[in-house]
């Protein structure tokens, strides 16, 4: 082909441009450290690095989320096992009041124990967290959860049950508090019945807790909080000494019947119904509305119990009951709470290790989609150098001869 | 004897001469443009008499030059177009631009400020952050912005440009023909060569084909058909004009000697550097710049949206964080009437913006449609809405238009300036500026409404173990729901009880009772409110677990509840949710919406897909036209060896013509002397 004067530099030239170019853009992919200089370079891997950006960006929150929890987390599991270990030393006190050879100074020796252990348990109940706000006051982060109440001489909770949840990866959140109002204030107390009256023949009526967790059962299954009138019982006894159970006038199913004795007790699910006298008469009792006694309230009313009232006999013994069952009611509360801790806890440390693998496996494929290869960055480089050289040296061997150079 | 040899000598000393000055000519003429490579030739005369006429011919052909002037027009288009590309792809390959990682960075405070939701600090650092969002999308949309500017001005230069050399075409084709075409003429090579060029450089702005007549004109022709250069020295001028847009213009032609005779030029097929640039406006400068806008409205709704159902840090229902703006239609100068339509993003209906302008067109007197348009402003088939007017002015939205499509906007009619003409159409583009226009309302940190405004409670005294389940919150507007402003709830607490058989009361604070929810069977107790026939308080209840009679639970305002961040997480959550539409028409039942993160990683992609074509395209089309010019250059151009090899060849054909002359001198002198 027929090659004109300035076709032979332009083609030259291009070469030389084209050269420069590509020398210009392995040197900027090493200044930059990266394989896509701009979207075009790679158009889906761009897109591809925005999504993992963004990905290691929110993984990287929810892990810093994820120690945040782990921290409050750690935080209420040391206080909820501080209160139970103070629990513990109280039901030992409360174990050791009934010891019928201690006189009324033993008891209240033992009674300013349990009011000190009182007093720490408040303390560790108004517990803070590393923010400064309350552990167990729920969404009332400002309020305290338990004050004192000068009026009524208990102590009140003051919180909501508000569970503050934090994201650790995008469908999982795990509440990183408990309320004080399902940990310590939805505690039953002593499930009772009011005390019994008598009509008819009977002359005298008692009743005695004689096994408390079988009441309970029955408890749980028969209290009504619809109908008052059906936690009304009657021990009926007729003429010819035969007594019947009844609730709200109506026969229990199966029957409760036997044969009445005056003076021995009649044994009604866990309960002993003590009567004398001749039938026919009745006996009524009221399974009393359930109630919620928090630990500080039952320590509260024991020592009060002992120290202001200073009872003794049946009164002593039915606080000692009250407070023991309480205390174990509160113990288990704190119990499921720890468990429930511990269970989060599982679970976010599994979400934790998830989420660094996924942070790993993300960080590497995001540098193999964009970061540069040195080796082959370098190769690179030194290649376009010397193409570079090539061309260059070209430019000069070609432009340099003319036919005009041998005319003289 | 003697005598013919002397005219035989000087013919050849004239023809060489001749032959001298055409070599002269190509070597002087290396480095001008256009310059075609001449030839003389000559002929032998009649009777042996010498050299006879000589001709210079341009060493030209057509079908080079065609195919030079196609390859021409690719690559300036091409090159045009990558110019303008690279700078949107180097844009959006800067990281500190990068609205991903501002999105990110949001939501990151954001997840920051729910782990710790009264602490103010970190609340302002999402107030800081989103504020740093906003100046991002507006850092990146004006400099699209302005690059739409920059293309009008380019346009205007060019297009003037290409009017310059349509005006050569026409004289030259002029004086072409007035010089005549007969056989004795020689051809007007200067003439020629300077149209070739002319042709050559308005191939560079817009691609062209031609056609020879009769009497050596040259016909011009865009590559949509419309003629630009007529016959007799007649032609068409380029024009730039926005119509209705201003600062959007597309080009017209008009004829120089009737002006009424406009027709509007299609960019898709036109080429050359006119039809990269528009080209490049319509595949990517446009789609780019709605679709930043189209995400800054989704986020900015959707956070709106969600913080509204929402308690700020006051302890008040929350409020808009991000002002949207209004945005004005642009009616068409074809219009017959004047009234004014504006749109706005209806709140909570961010989501259904498509990334596309509208088009208002009054298709009755009383009766306007709504229609997406596509890249180049044509109407995307199957999305017409159309309304009946029944009073003006008028406001159409979710609520007042059945079916409650209007893709997401809030559209006003106003003809209280002037009245609607029927076939008025209005362009609305509200996505061009929405990146711009979406700001904050205020920063106060204090307005992220990360509590829900709602708490509820077991009572205590409660014998099940059941517990308040999801509290939802649905409408938060005072207007159509319980919720009162600043912040309360009417009948608040509302107290729930479980009265057996799978059925639960629901009193306010006055004991009066609002209703009986139904049996829920399976102890699904889901959406208390709502099986009470409560459905317009805007918010539900669930309770889980298994209550006993006579169970309470209460429903109340959730005052003081500073530490509460569920409505934070619920605004965390938008990070992952999909709030942006993806087309303006899909078959029901398609994805059609994605997540911020999606959509700008979508966008992004497609930017750098075009800007790796128009760079691939490019490169081939440099390679043709490389091709195209050394096929030129190997008939038309200048080789300078072959030139100085001519330069002795007829140096030396002279030296021996002139040695013919004074042979001759010397026979007539030896004659002189024989016959003295």
């Amino acid at each position: 082909m027929r090659l004109s004067f300035n076709q032979k530099y332009q083609i030259n030239l291009n070469a030389i441009l084209n050269a420069q170019e590509k020398l210009q853009t392995a040197s900027a992919k090493l200044e930059k450290q990266t394989k896509i200089l701009s979207p075009s370079d790679d158009p889906a891997g761009s897109a591809r690095v925005v999504a993992l950006d963004q990905q290691i960006s929110q993984v990287g929150q929810f892990q810093n989320n994820s120690v945040l929890l782990k921290n409050s987390l750690g935080i209420e599991e040391t206080v909820l096992s501080s209160l139970r270990t103070s629990s513990d030393q109280a039901r030992g006190l409360v174990v050791s009041l009934g010891n019928g050879t201690y006189s009324q100074q033993d008891r209240s020796a033992i009674a300013k124990q349990l009011d000190n252990i009182k007093t720490q348990m408040f303390d560790l109940m108004n517990q803070k967290d590393a923010a400064g706000g309350y552990l167990f006051s729920g969404f009332q982060q400002e309020t305290q959860p338990y004050s004192f109440n000068q009026a009524t001489g208990l102590y009140d909770f003051n919180g909501d049950e508000g569970q503050k949840a934090l994201q650790v990866s995008p469908t999982v959140t795990i509440a990183s508090n408990d309320s004080g109002k399902s940990l310590f204030e939805d505690v039953n107390a002593r499930f009772k019945t009011t005390t019994a009256t008598v009509a008819g023949g009977l002359t005298t009526g008692s009743i005695n807790m004689q096994n408390q967790s079988v009441f309970d059962d029955f408890y749980r299954q028969n209290y009504d909080g619809q109908t008052p009138a059906n936690n009304n019982y009657r021990l009926v006894v007729d003429a010819a000494n035969n007594y019947e159970i009844r609730r709200n006038g109506a026969s229990l199913s199966p029957p409760v019947t036997g044969t009445y004795t005056s003076g021995q007790a009649v044994s009604f699910q866990g309960l002993s119904l003590q009567t004398q006298g001749a039938g026919p008469g009745q006996l009524d009792f009221t399974l009393q509305a359930p109630e919620k006694k928090n630990v500080l309230n039952t320590l509260q009313e024991l020592v009060n119990a002992i120290e202001k009232d200073q009872v003794i006999g049946r009164p002593l013994s039915e606080a000692i009951a009250d407070a023991l069952v309480q205390i174990d009611n509160a113990a288990l509360k704190i119990d499921a709470g720890v468990s429930g801790v511990g269970g989060r806890q599982n679970i976010l440390d599994s979400v934790f290790e998830g989420n660094e693998d996924l942070q790993i496996t993300n960080k590497a494929f995001r540098a193999q989609i964009y970061e540069v290869d040195y080796a082959e960055a370098l190769t690179e480089l030194t290649k376009q150098e010397t193409a570079l050289q090539a061309v260059q040296n070209t430019f000069q061997r070609v432009t340099n001869t003319s036919l005009f150079d041998y005319i003289r | 004897m003697a005598d013919n040899l002397l005219t035989i000598g000087t013919s050849g000393v004239l023809a060489s001469t001749g032959l001298l000055n055409t070599t002269g000519n190509n070597i002087s003429n290396l480095n001008s443009k256009g310059y075609v490579r001449q030839s003389t030739e000559y002929e032998s005369a009649m009777l042996g008499l010498g050299v006879g006429r000589g001709t210079t011919n341009r060493l030209a052909n057509e079908f080079s030059m065609l195919q030079l002037r196609r390859d021409t027009s690719a690559l300036s288009y091409n090159q045009q177009f990558l110019t303008e590309a690279s700078r949107v792809d180097t844009l959006f390959s800067n990281t500190s631009n990068s609205i991903s990682t501002g999105i990110s960075d949001m939501f990151k405070q954001l997840q920051s400020a729910n782990n710790d939701p009264a602490n103010t600090s970190s609340r302002q650092l999402v107030m800081g952050s989103a504020q740093t969002l906003l100046s991002k999308f507006n850092t990146l949309s004006s400099i699209v912005l302005e690059q739409r500017t920059s293309v009008n001005q380019q346009l205007d230069n060019l297009v003037s440009a290409a009017n310059s050399q349509i005006t050569t075409i026409a004289e030259m084709n002029k004086q072409i023909s007035a010089y005549g075409t007969g056989t004795n003429t020689p051809a007007p090579m200067d003439l020629l060569d300077k149209r070739d060029e002319a042709l050559r450089q308005l191939s560079e702005l817009v691609e062209i084909s031609t056609l020879d007549a009769e009497n050596g004109e040259k016909l011009v022709f865009l590559n949509t058909g419309q003629s630009v250069v007529l016959q007799h020295g007649k032609f068409s001028m380029m024009s730039a004009v926005g119509n209705p847009d201003p600062e959007r213009k597309t080009l017209q032609l008009q004829l120089d000697y009737n002006s009424n005779v406009i027709g509007e030029v299609e960019s898709q097929t036109l080429g050359g550097k006119i039809g990269g640039l528009l080209e490049f406006r319509a595949q990517l400068l446009e789609p780019t710049q709605n679709k930043l806008g189209q995400l800054a409205i989704g986020l900015a709704d959707a956070f709106n949206t969600q913080n509204r159902l929402g308690m700020d840090g006051n302890g008040q229902l929350g409020k808009n964080i991000f002002s949207l703006g209004t945005y004005g239609g642009y009616p068409m100068t074809n219009n017959t009437g004047g009234g004014i339509v504006t749109a706005t993003v209806e709140p909570g209906k961010g989501k259904d913006v498509p990334p596309n302008d509208l088009l208002v067109t009054f298709t009755a007197p009383n009766q306007f449609k709504l229609e997406a348009l596509d890249d180049r402003g044509k109407v995307i088939a199957g999305s017409a809405v159309t309304q009946t007017i029944t009073a003006y002015p008028a406001t159409f939205n979710s609520t007042n238009v059945p079916g409650g499509f209007l893709n997401g906007y809030e559209i006003k009619l106003d003809n209280s300036v002037a009245a609607f003409g029927n076939g008025d159409q209005f362009v609305l583009k509200p996505l061009g500026i929405a990146a711009q226009s979406v700001s904050l309302l205020n920063s106060r940190p204090e307005d992220l409404a990360l509590a829900s405004p709602l708490r509820g409670e077991f009572s205590v005294n409660n014998l099940g173990n059941a517990k308040v389940g999801t509290i939802s919150v649905t409408n938060t507007n005072p207007a159509t729901s319980q919720f009162t402003a600043p912040g309360d709830v009417n009948g608040e607490p509302f107290k729930l009880t479980y009265i057996g058989g799978d059925q639960f009361e629901i009193r306010n604070n006055a004991n009066t009772l609002l209703g009986t929810t139904a049996v829920m069977a399976g102890g699904n107790y889901n959406n208390l409110f709502n099986s009470a026939g409560l459905t317009t308080y805007g918010f539900d209840m669930s309770v889980t677990g298994v209550p006993k009679a006579g169970d309470t639970f209460t429903l109340s305002y959730n005052s003081g509840g500073q530490k509460d961040n569920r409505n934070g997480l619920a605004l965390a959550q938008l990070q992952e949710k999909e709030i942006v539409r993806k087309n303006a028409v899909a078959v029901p039942g398609a994805d059609n919406q994605m997540s911020l993160n999606e959509g700008y990683g979508v966008m992004v992609g497609s930017i750098g897909e075009k800007t790796s074509q128009v760079k691939i395209a490019t490169e081939s089309s440099k390679a043709l036209l490389a091709q195209s010019q050394s096929w030129y250059e190997s008939i038309s151009g200048v080789n300078l060896d072959e030139e100085a090899a001519n330069l002795i060849r007829f140096q030396q054909s002279y030296a021996a013509a002139a040695k013919i002359i004074s042979t001759s001198q010397t026979i007539f002198d030896t004659l002189l002397a024989a016959a003295r």
